[in-house]
């Protein structure tokens, strides 16, 4: 399958700050993507360059295959939900169905009507009256109805509670399933993404850290715990991606195989995606590629 | 996008319509009999030596006043309201509420959006001030 989203050179400057810098990836098709990274690390420009909302400083973007993603034919090709879903206050769930359907060629009535009466959000109720579950329902409906190849979510769950958050990751799931629309999503609800992401992108700083497939990049990794003193020896001859230091135990993230085996006292584990998300967010330096010079520091002088 | 437009700024644009129905109403429903009065008057004047001429005068002067006093000097801040009303919310309610997010990213091109909004609602805006601007002049 050909990339859905793929970038090179990348970059997005605002005043002094660069929200993405030389950012270049290519994310395959037929995949549910998470977008991770802390706040600042620049997920939301992404999407919106991705949509034609922002222009890019330098770089370019293609988006399914095209390189003019603000183009109408591209934006017909794609859903987009926005942070926070944002709608119209005054508008009936009616009126935003027939704001879709005036402003999109493929779109498809029946199954946006179909899915909001399935999921009991009436037609006449507005949209400054409905829970903020039921609105992201109204955004995602939109959407899908666009018969999209390509669904992009900015933050869908994050101002959803628990229970609406797991409704909607369910309803998304559902739809993808049905329709076989490749996804990237962001999100900071790293269990919500475990139970729905097969493909895992970490941003940091303006850049792509590591991104591959859940299941391989779960594969790929370990997690070292051993003595300190043996530390700077074990991380030596591996890729470390995060260490730290308690007592005198020291643990490791590493990717990727080693030649050389554990030292005495070190024992390994893989990582849960969690685990694996939190590793690259703590570490913002980490790309994976990292030299241990610091841990020799720390482990020399930290007993 | 026809639709959109109207569905968005129908309330303007209602309050606007009944502005030029209410104005031009009053002016109308006054300004006719008020005509011939004038015209009355005009006509006693001209027959030089009429006195009456200086009462009617009088009498039209007193039972117009209220009409004549009323603030038609407000109809100079119209194109201010229009503005603010109309105008102004155009863009700065999609950017402040961040729906431009919503409408922009549809099928169709920000120009065509723009273009199609400006138009209809230029459009409606000067054929009510024309209408207006025939009934009171």
């Amino acid at each position: 399958m050909t990339a859905v989203l793929e970038a090179q050179g990348l970059a997005k400057r605002y005043g002094h700050t660069w929200a993405l810098r030389d950012c270049s990836f290519s994310l395959p098709g037929g995949h549910v993507v998470a977008l991770v990274g802390p706040n600042g690390a620049g997920k939301s420009t992404l999407l919106h360059i991705a949509v034609g909302l922002t222009q890019p400083t330098a770089g370019a973007i293609s988006v399914l295959g095209n390189p003019a993603p603000s183009d109408p034919e591209s934006l017909a090709r794609i859903g987009f939900v926005a942070q926070s879903a944002p709608l119209y206050r005054t508008f009936s769930v009616a009126d935003m169905l027939h704001l879709g359907r005036a402003m999109n060629p493929r779109w498809d009535d029946a199954y946006a009507r179909g899915r909001l009466a399935r999921l009991g959000i009436p037609a006449d109720r507005r949209m400054s009256k409905l829970s903020g579950g039921q609105q992201a329902q109204v955004a995602l409906s939109l959407a899908l109805a666009k018969r999209p190849e390509l669904l992009l979510l900015d933050e869908p769950v994050a101002d959803l509670d628990p229970l609406a958050r797991h409704d909607f990751m369910g309803e998304l799931m559902a739809a993808v399933a049905e329709h076989g629309i490749s996804v990237v999503l962001s999100s900071h609800a790293i269990a919500e993404l475990e139970r729905a992401c097969d493909y895992l992108v970490v941003m940091g700083a303006g850049k792509v850290k590591v991104a591959g497939e859940v299941a391989a990049l779960v594969e790929e990794h370990l997690l070292l715990t051993g003595p300190v003193s043996t530390a700077a020896d074990t991380a030596d001859s591996r890729t470390v991606v995060r260490q730290s230091l308690a007592g005198r135990q020291a643990t490791l993230v590493v990717r990727g195989p080693s030649r050389r085996a554990l030292p005495p006292g070190w024992r390994e584990r893989r990582l849960s995606l969690e685990e694996l998300i939190l590793a690259y967010l703590r570490e913002p330096e980490a790309s994976a590629l990292p030299g241990p010079q610091e841990l020799i520091l720390t482990a020399e002088t930290g007993r | 996008m026809i639709w959109l437009t109207w569905r968005q700024h129908r309330a303007a644009l209602i309050v606007g319509l009944l502005a030029v129905v209410g104005i031009g109403g009053i002016a109308i429903a006054a300004g006719i009999p008020m005509h011939h009065a004038f015209a009355a008057v005009h006509a006693a004047d001209l027959r030089a030596g009429d006195a009456r001429a200086g009462a009617q005068i009088d009498i039209f002067t007193h039972n117009y006043w209220a009409i004549g006093n009323l603030p038609w000097r407000f109809l100079l801040f119209l194109p201010v309201l229009i503005g603010m009303f109309v105008g102004a919310p155009l863009l700065s309610r999609e950017l402040e509420s961040g729906t431009y997010r919503l409408a922009w990213t549809q099928s169709i091109s920000r120009s065509r959006w723009l273009a199609v909004r400006l138009e209809l609602l230029t459009l409606v805006t000067v054929v009510l001030s024309l209408l207006l601007g025939m009934v009171l002049y």
